[in-house]
């Protein structure tokens, strides 16, 4: 992955973070973080990383777990033991098999914007597209999809 | 006699002797083929050598082992899904005993009849059923459908131009061609959904979803696999968990004939559900 500018961080996977991560380069990630993640640059989530907060970055590869929103302006990779539960705003979206997603997808590789109408109508059902951050899901948290009419 | 007897030894030894020194044609996995007349054939070519370096004999006249074709086929009389191997026109389902025709049928223009087959059928773009039957394994369907039975006991392939009405057809797998786009209003119950185009419908899959590079998927999707190669597109709400193990508490009764893939007796209602009218000039 290509980063702006900076070294790259990484964060061992005993820490424990609490409050947000901002950095002008790249990060990898394979700790606790309760909060937000900002990079500049690129971010990987380590198989046993876990944020709960909101990721803005360049591009991400994730393996861990995330409670929250990933925003990239550029890529956002899902490898087979990323579990996400959050909505996804990208340019470019790989996902392998195996991975877990609730949420939102918003991905248009030609970039050209998808219709209000259509978004709007798929986003009733799902209360509002935006899921809880906290573990609040509970037993069947994506039955509420295709239950309402 | 007897000179002529020691000639023919002579003559025979010497052919075998001028057989052993020369080299046959081989071809090896990942090299070009040696031929026998080439000067390099016997010295500068080298023989393969293995991962500690020591070169291995070269082998004289092995070649590869062609295994034959497996088919997967489901009876179309009891549902039941066995392995066919070799290419057979006529197979026997070792189930319920029906004899399964295994021929892939094309049809082209204009067709009212019934067409039954374990194979392939295709429907090409001159194609119009209606009032006609169609059931086989799998289906690609590039032309019309206007009334009649289309029904894919493996996959249904949507290619661009094709048009049908909602509800008369069912499949337990969708691929969406290349450039083309359909837009579903109900709710799609499958197995696999292949996406090399553009698709937008509410979907429930027990198996994968896979969009390709040049796919498109809109709408909602549930799913226990999701798989989304670089350059696809993705505005859906999502739920994809592997191990999922209901689907909701109105959708129990669906999961036991859904999630079996092996067994689908033909009496049993379409997968899918009625399914909206699409037309070539459709865009999202």
């Amino acid at each position: 992955m290509e980063h702006t500018q900076g070294a790259e961080t990484v964060i061992a996977a005993e820490v424990e973070i609490t409050g947000t991560l901002k950095t002008s380069g790249s990060v990898q990630f394979n700790g606790t973080l309760n909060g937000d993640l900002i990079a500049e640059g690129s971010a990987t989530i380590g198989k046993g990383a876990t944020v709960k907060g909101n990721l803005e970055v360049d591009s991400v590869a994730i393996s861990g777990t995330i409670e929250g929103n990933v925003t990239a302006k550029d890529r956002i990779q899902m490898l087979a033991s990323a579990q996400v539960q959050g909505d996804i705003k990208a340019k470019r979206l790989t996902v392998e098999d195996g991975v877990t997603f609730v949420g939102r997808s918003e991905v248009n590789p030609s970039g050209e914007p998808v219709k209000a109408a259509t978004t709007s109508s798929e986003a009733a059902p799902v209360s509002g597209g935006v899921p809880p951050k906290n573990s609040e899901l509970g037993e069947g948290k994506g039955s509420s999809l295709f239950n309402k009419k | 006699m007897a000179n002529r007897g020691t000639n023919e030894w002579i003559s025979g030894l010497a052919t075998l002797r001028a057989t052993q020194r020369q080299p046959r044609v081989r071809r090896y996995a990942t090299g070009p083929s040696i031929d026998a007349e080439s000067p390099a054939a016997d010295d500068e070519a080298s023989p393969p050598a293995d991962r500690t370096g020591h070169t291995r004999p070269r082998p004289m006249g092995i070649g590869r082992t062609t295994m034959p074709t497996q088919n997967e086929v489901v009876c179309y009389g009891c549902g039941f899904q066995f392995v066919v191997r070799g290419r057979t026109t006529v197979t026997q389902c070792p189930k319920c005993g029906a004899r399964l025709s295994m021929k892939d049928e094309t049809i082209t223009g204009g067709f009212h009849e019934e067409c039954v087959t374990a194979g392939k059928v295709t429907l090409t773009r001159s194609a119009i059923v209606d009032g006609g039957k169609i059931t086989a394994n799998d289906i690609l369907l590039e032309g019309i459908i206007k009334s009649g039975q289309v029904r894919a006991h493996k996959m249904l392939t949507l290619a661009k131009g094709a048009e049908l009405p909602e509800d008369l057809l069912d499949a337990r797998s969708l691929k969406i061609g290349p450039e083309a786009s359909f837009d579903f209003e109900r709710t799609l119950e499958l197995h696999d959904v292949e996406v090399c185009g553009e698709l937008k419908a509410r979907i429930k899959a027990t198996g994968t979803v896979t969009v390709r590079a040049s796919g498109h998927l809109l709408g909602q999707l549930m799913a226990k696999h999701l798989i989304v190669e670089e350059g696809g597109g993705l505005n859906c709400a999502l739920d994809v968990q592997p191990n999922r193990t209901t689907w909701s508490s109105t959708e129990d009764a669906t999961e036991s004939t859904v999630a079996e893939p092996q067994a689908r007796p033909l009496t049993e209602p379409p997968i899918i559900a009625p399914i909206a009218q699409a037309t070539a000039g459709d865009t999202p």
